[in-house]
This record gives structure tokens, C-alpha cells and sequence, in this order.
């Protein structure tokens, strides 16, 4: 039904409202539109319709029965329904209840730290053997180093001593201010020939090589 | 002056208490009223004035109905009422009839009740919700016949019907559905599908 903007003679605001829907309606030849096509429920009755009065409708006595059972059942059943949704979301509510959250919290916390607790003894038990064990080892590096410590020593005094010993046999052969003379004596009694000949194996050529002789000659 | 009516009619018929009442000796105490809605149930209705005081008149017009209090003794389709009513906001209707003192013995004595209807304490739920709240329940190990909602009656008023006892039949059912029809001549010619 195609419906044309009608000036009410109303207000601009109802008047504004009903021409809202013109697009919708006159969208096209074939749109029956339904639910728009009476007044608006805010707008006065229409003044052909001010004085009409309705014909009370005469319902049947066997429909008017069934009709007044089968509303019955439908309310007490809705009203059934919508109690059992209420009481049950009473309930749930309660569980929101202040004091009924903070026990369950209290009792969530206690049932948290039971587990810690648990977790803590088992951590301090391995730490414990871990401690232990650690303890032990150290002892044993410490004794080890110790021993090799003395061994260290011990191999270090005897060669000091032998160096010692050594030099205390050397300095029987020391020249000092007293055998100074003998030592220069001596020396100059044996001479000692540095320049000598060697050959891959080693061997000592001490007899001059006749050429250097005439060389030096 | 000529009342003439316009607009829509009610289902009233009668004369407001006020009017009845003004025009009594000793404003109509010990007297039977009847109210004309409830002349529709075969069984007998009627009033027992037993107080009556005005109340202030409150009206913009002299044709307008004022109200009254009244303390009566309510007997409604045969059943009388256990405490006795006291009524002021609805005297003001015009739907009061006077019974004549001779038929009288008529009402007083007269003992037909409507015929008790037993209603169900529990019933099913709607058929989802029934399956959802069974879902639930398995998920919590409850027991699943204890599924059924509790049914909803208004505790007022004069009743031709009581809530069944534990492990009684009760005569109707309230469900979702249909149900058994109050005359069954309107469903005669209806061709119901199977849906099993």
C-alpha cells in the first residue's frame, strides 16, 4: 500500500514521525506494508472514529470455557516458571554474597598455602641433601688441596736444599781476597785454549790447523 | 432530568451499595446483598451486611457513586468466605441487587459448591530447559527425577480447587501443550499430525 505523506494537522513532531516512515512505505509498487500503515499509537483517535462505540463481542459459552482453562494453565505455569528462575537466582546471588566470599576466599587460602607448605617441605628436604652433599665435596677439595699443598712444599724445600748443597760445594772453588793470588797464579800457569775446533759429532780438535799458524805468522 | 448514557457499556448491573444501603432501615444490617458479575456461576453468591459507616463524599457531581465501608459476611459459589471482608473501594460500582427479605431462606439455605478440582504440586519443565537442567545435574551426580518444577498457586481468595497431597492423583494437568480440552467439539474436525 503506498502511502502518501497526510498533513494531520497536528504537531510538526508527530507529523515529522509519520512522514519517517514514507521511505519505507513508498519504497515501491509492490510493498504491502503492515505495521505502518494505521496511525501511530501516540496520536489522538482518528475524528471520524471520536464517537464510535464498539459492539461488545460475544465469545461463545463452550470457547469462552476452553479459552479461560488454557489461560489459566499458561499463567500458573509462567508464573511457576518465572518463580523457579527467581528462587534459583536468588541462590546463585548468595554465592556473591560478601561473607560468603570472603570464607571461600579464607578457605581457598588455606587449601593454597596446605599445597605450599607441602611444596616448601619437599624444596627444603632436597636443598638439605643438596647442602649436605656440596659440605662434603668441599671438605674433600680442601683436604686434597691441602695434601698436594704439602707435597708442593715438601718437593720445593728439597730443592732449596739440594740447591743448597750444591752451592755450599761450589764455594769451596770460589776465588776470595785470600786465594786471590794462587788463582791468578794458577791461571796464568794454565792457560786455557778456547779456540778449538768441533766436528758434527762433537769431537775436540784441539792441535792447531797449520794455515792459521802461518797466518799469524 | 433525563441520564442519557454515552460510550461504551460495562458488564455491570445494579445500583451502587451507597444508594441501596441510604435507603434501609438501619442501613440494611442483617440484610443480603448480591452482586450482579457474579450471577454467572450456577452456584449461589451473595453478601451478608453486617457494619456499614459512609465515607466522605469526595464526588464533583451529585450523580456521581459514593463509596461506603462495609463489614460483610462473603459467601461466593456456595463457599463462605473463613474471616470476614471488609469492602470500600469497590461499593461505589453500580452492580449491588437487594434480596428481598422473602427469598432470603433461598440463598441462606442453599448448599451447592462447585465441584472440587484437585491441581497438581509439580510438573515438567519446558522441554530445553528440561534438557539442560538434566546436562547440569549429571555434571554434578545429582539425581535426575528430581527434575520437575514446582507449581504456583495464588494463596487468596475462595477457591473451588486444593494443591494434591503427596502421592495423590490430582483430577487436571497443567503442562505445556494443550492439554485435555474443556469441550472437546471445538478440536472435532482438527487433523492433528503425528509428530512421533
Amino acid at each position: 500500500m503506498i502511502r502518501l505523506s497526510v498533513q494531520f494537522g497536528v504537531n510538526v513532531l508527530t507529523v515529522r514521525n509519520l512522514n519517517a516512515y514514507d521511505h519505507i512505505i513508498s519504497n515501491g509498487p509492490n510493498i504491502q506494508c503492515v505495521r505502518w500503515k494505521r496511525k501511530p499509537i501516540w496520536l489522538p483517535p482518528a475524528k471520524s472514529k471520536l464517537f464510535r462505540v464498539p459492539k461488545r463481542k460475544v465469545i461463545p459459552t463452550e470457547e469462552s470455557i476452553e479459552l479461560k482453562r488454557l489461560h489459566n494453565n499458561y499463567r500458573t505455569y509462567m508464573k511457576s516458571l518465572m518463580t523457579y528462575f527467581i528462587e534459583t537466582e536468588k541462590e546463585r546471588e548468595l554465592c556473591f554474597d560478601k561473607l560468603v566470599v570472603e570464607k571461600n576466599a579464607q578457605k581457598d587460602f588455606e587449601i593454597c598455602s596446605q599445597i605450599n607448605d607441602k611444596w616448601n617441605k619437599k624444596v627444603a628436604m632436597m636443598r638439605e641433601k643438596r647442602l649436605t652433599q656440596e659440605r662434603e665435596d668441599r671438605r674433600k677439595e680442601i683436604l686434597e688441596k691441602v695434601q698436594a699443598k704439602k707435597e708442593r712444599d715438601s718437593k720445593m724445600l728439597e730443592k732449596i736444599d739440594e740447591e743448597i748443597r750444591k752451592a755450599k760445594e761450589e764455594a769451596k772453588t770460589f776465588i776470595t781476597p785470600e786465594n786471590v793470588d794462587k788463582a791468578i797464579v794458577n791461571a796464568l800457569e794454565n792457560i786455557t785454549e778456547h779456540n778449538v775446533a768441533i766436528d758434527l759429532k762433537g769431537n775436540f780438535y784441539k792441535t792447531k790447523s797449520k794455515v792459521e799458524s802461518s797466518n799469524k805468522l | 432530568m433525563v441520564i442519557k448514557y454515552i460510550g461504551r457499556t460495562h458488564y455491570l448491573k445494579g445500583k451502587p451499595l451507597w444508594e441501596i444501603l441510604g435507603n434501609l432501615k438501619n442501613h440494611g444490617v442483617g440484610r443480603l446483598v448480591i452482586r450482579g458479575t457474579q450471577q454467572r456461576y450456577p452456584e449461589i453468591s451473595y453478601m451478608k451486611i453486617l457494619k456499614v459507616a459512609g465515607l466522605p463524599d469526595v464526588s464533583k457531581n451529585p450523580h456521581d457513586p459514593r463509596k461506603v465501608i462495609v463489614l460483610v459476611e462473603r459467601v461466593f459459589r456456595g463457599q463462605k468466605s473463613p474471616i470476614l471482608v471488609q469492602m470500600d473501594g469497590t461499593t461505589y460500582k453500580p452492580d449491588f441487587m437487594l434480596v428481598p427479605k422473602d427469598q432470603e431462606a433461598k440463598y441462606i439455605n442453599a448448599t451447592e459448591t462447585p465441584q472440587l478440582r484437585i491441581m497438581p504440586q509439580i510438573t515438567n519443565f519446558p522441554p530445553l530447559l528440561e534438557e539442560m537442567l538434566i546436562q547440569e545435574a549429571q555434571e554434578q551426580g545429582k539425581d535426575v527425577a528430581d527434575i520437575k518444577l514446582k507449581l504456583i498457586y495464588s494463596p487468596l481468595g475462595i477457591k473451588s480447587y486444593r494443591i494434591a497431597e503427596e502421592g495423590e492423583a490430582p483430577t487436571t494437568e497443567i503442562k505445556i501443550g494443550l492439554g485435555q480440552p474443556a469441550s472437546p467439539s471445538l478440536y472435532e474436525n482438527i487433523k492433528q499430525q503425528n509428530a512421533s
